[in-house]
């Protein structure tokens, strides 16, 4: 093992991911401590927001439309804070590159960093809102074990949202279609996707359209994991983690065709 | 891009399409009709240009605007890969292109300094205690924490400069830098290429300043609408190149045989150009000719007409012995777009010229340098006075000073 690293190309290749990490961190940092600069809330902003989703779900589902589903506010919100980072992440990868223009015009800019940092950066608020999750979690139906499984949804997602994220990125430099594409897209799968509601009151006729919907299975194994406390089903996981791998590597291959042609494109 | 060529840069049958687009591209409906409107064809920002800058050496680019010159760097930097060729260049190359457009106006000029010093590959800790230094390259002071927005061109550049003075290169790209009229840095600027030369760096820069060409490249490329027009010693093509420069501004010089006018120009005798726009009232310190001490201060002032049509125009000035073509001093200006007169001045703080008969050259130019609106040609007489000073140009204020070197030289202990 030890021959592999001294060889020159896989030196140069972990220096060269070392420098991708500490340029990751870095932008990430600069673009978190831009978006909140000015504002009296700074931080607990994409948190506000999120919390007045969930009330707004809760009134409509709880009282209004009730859905009789127990617990519901740590329900919808197990779900809603992975779905937020999965919507904003990628909505915002897919401007990364062309926002970036200045960045992408210095030469030695790996430009694949862009649409990470992005993703990056809206985990950030993920991590905000998980300990409020945490919390509504004991005082309902109590943490278990299956928490252990976190970890593995999580990878699972931000594997699916940095291919994704590296696609639409590069699709958008060419054609400034695909960023409102992304956004009308989520707008919708929001609603098809069980985040506020459960799989049980879908009629069995439409349940196709649940099965191959990936983000459902994501969603469903958030659930299960904080409101069941149980492992998810792992054979539909297991095809969303094949699905993740695969959009990755067409994501990354898709960039790297891609990128060489964006200066000329900005 | 591959990086066998030692520490020269090396270019092979490089050449650089873009698709010529009508309007916006950027939309589906653009990509559906995309042979539609990709019938324009595609246009030639370079076509097979060769040459090969070898280690150590500075290889200048020359040549109007659109003749190829900042495409090339681009391609060399790596910033966009050539459509047809091989670029050769050593991996740790630094390169300022453009005036900071790599720099998010938004954020000062800190964090951007700081952004630039990780993407070259610095760590943060690193990067960060490089910052002072690069505070104090680039002379911005309490800019330093302003958005870049606020900067000027010149300013940007600094910034850029700055940055790259951090970074121990192989290769150095440099792209028309010299021109934002901020001479003292322009001298820094010159000074660190020299250090940069003498520790075994390889550049390569565009520069329309054909006397800093001259004075600071071993050889020259002179572009021409994408291609290599040629090639080779620096003083020879550049000698070319103003002999290109001067009989296409010769050409335009309008012949309208009237004798000399109030202020003592003649057309074709000493002044050319096409008159399109012109130079008038240039006073040195404030009179047509103008006579100064030794180490004295000049003041050069024109004023700048404008003409029927508005048009992109710089200014140079230079400074000659009266019995000689060899510029002294040279200086220019960007004008930017003239629709309006301008008035201009060059302040020169101290002249140490020996003492003698010079000439001060003006002339005002189409923005690419192709060819003159307005050249005073001699026109101008300088007077240099002092104690004669034999056949040297300069004199600068000298001292010698000699003392005991036993004071300073410690003696072996025994």
């Amino acid at each position: 093992m030890s021959e592999a690293i001294a060889h020159p190309a896989v030196r140069g290749g972990l220096r060269a991911w070392l420098r991708r990490r500490e340029l990751v961190l870095h932008l990430a940092g600069r673009q978190l401590s831009s978006t909140h600069r000015r504002t009296a809330l700074g931080w607990s902003w994409p948190l506000l927001v999120q919390l007045a989703q969930l009330a707004v779900l809760v009134f409509l589902f709880g009282r209004v439309l009730r859905l009789d589903i127990a617990h519901y506010p740590t329900f919808v919100f197990s779900g809603l804070i992975f779905w937020a980072w999965l919507q904003s992440g990628v909505t915002a990868a897919a401007g990364a590159v062309t926002d970036g223009a200045a960045l992408v015009r210095e030469p030695k800019m790996p430009t694949m960093v862009l649409p990470l940092v992005a993703i990056a950066v809206t985990g950030f608020d993920l991590l905000i809102a998980l300990p409020i999750l945490l919390v509504m979690v004991h005082a309902t139906v109590g943490l278990t074990w299956s928490l252990a499984f976190l970890p593995v949804l999580l990878i699972v997602q931000a594997a699916l949202m940095a291919g994704l994220a590296l696609l639409v990125s590069a699709a958008h430099v060419h054609v400034r279609d695909v960023k409102p594409l992304v956004g009308v897209f989520f707008l919708i799968v929001f609603y098809l996707t069980p985040v506020f509601y459960d799989l049980n009151v879908v009629p069995e006729s439409f349940r196709t359209l649940y099965d191959v919907n990936i983000f459902a299975t994501l969603v469903n194994g958030y659930h299960s994991v904080f409101m069941e406390g149980a492992v998810p089903d792992l054979g539909p996981l297991a095809i969303v983690a094949a699905v993740a791998v695969v959009v990755l590597v067409a994501g990354i291959a898709a960039f790297r065709r891609l990128s060489p042609g964006f200066v000329d494109e900005l | 891009m591959s990086s066998d060529a030692g520490a020269g840069i090396r270019l092979e049958g490089v050449t650089k399409r873009y698709p010529r687009r009508r309007g916006s591209a950027y939309s589906v409906r653009a990509l559906l009709f995309e042979r539609a409107t990709r019938d324009g064809g595609t246009f030639e920002a370079l076509r097979d240009v060769t040459f090969a800058v070898r280690p150590g050496t500075t290889t200048g680019l020359i040549g109007g605007n659109g003749a190829g010159k900042s495409t090339l760097l681009r391609v060399a930097a790596g910033l966009t890969p050539p459509t047809e060729g091989r670029v050769m260049i050593p991996p740790d190359t630094q390169s300022v292109l453009g005036l900071g457009a790599s720099f998010d106006g938004t954020l000062t000029g800190r964090e951007n300094a700081l952004t630039a010093l990780i993407v070259n590959g610095m760590s943060r800790r690193e990067a960060r205690g490089r910052l002072e230094d690069v505070r104090a390259f680039s002379e911005l002071e309490s800019f330093f924490d302003s958005p870049v927005r606020t900067y000027s061109a010149g300013m940007g550049l600094r910034l850029a400069f700055g940055v790259s003075a951090q970074f121990r290169a192989a290769a150095f790209l440099v792209d028309e830098v010299l021109s934002v009229g901020d001479l003292a840095f322009e001298q820094k600027c010159i000074d660190h290429l020299g250090g940069l030369k003498r520790g075994g760096a390889t550049i390569m820069m565009a520069s329309h300043d054909l006397g800093r060409i001259e004075e600071l490249c071993d050889e020259v490329v002179w572009m021409h609408g994408g291609r290599v027009h040629m090639l080779g010693a620096a003083g020879e093509v550049v000698a070319a190149y103003r002999d290109a420069m001067r009989s296409k501004t010769l050409d335009l010089t309008p012949v309208d045989g009237v004798g000399p006018d109030a202020e003592g120009l003649e057309l074709r005798r000493n002044r050319f150009g096409s008159q399109e726009l012109r130079l008038e009232r240039v006073l040195l310190n404030g009179a047509r000719d103008a006579a100064i001490p030794q180490g004295g201060a000049l003041r050069i002032e024109a004023r700048v007409a404008a003409g029927s049509r508005p048009a992109r125009a710089v200014v140079g000035i230079s400074v000659r012995p009266a019995a000689s073509a060899q510029e002294i001093v040279s200086e220019y200006v960007e004008l930017g777009t003239v629709a309006d007169d301008r008035r201009l001045a060059l302040e020169l703080e101290r002249l140490d010229l020996a003492p003698g008969a010079y000439l001060v050259d003006i002339g005002l130019y189409r923005s690419d340098w192709e060819s003159a609106f307005d050249y005073h040609w001699g026109a101008h007489a300088l007077q240099v006075d002092g104690e004669v000073a034999g056949a040297r140009l300069l004199a600068p204020p000298a001292r010698w000073s000699i003392d005991s070197a036993e004071a300073e030289a410690p003696s072996p202990t025994p």
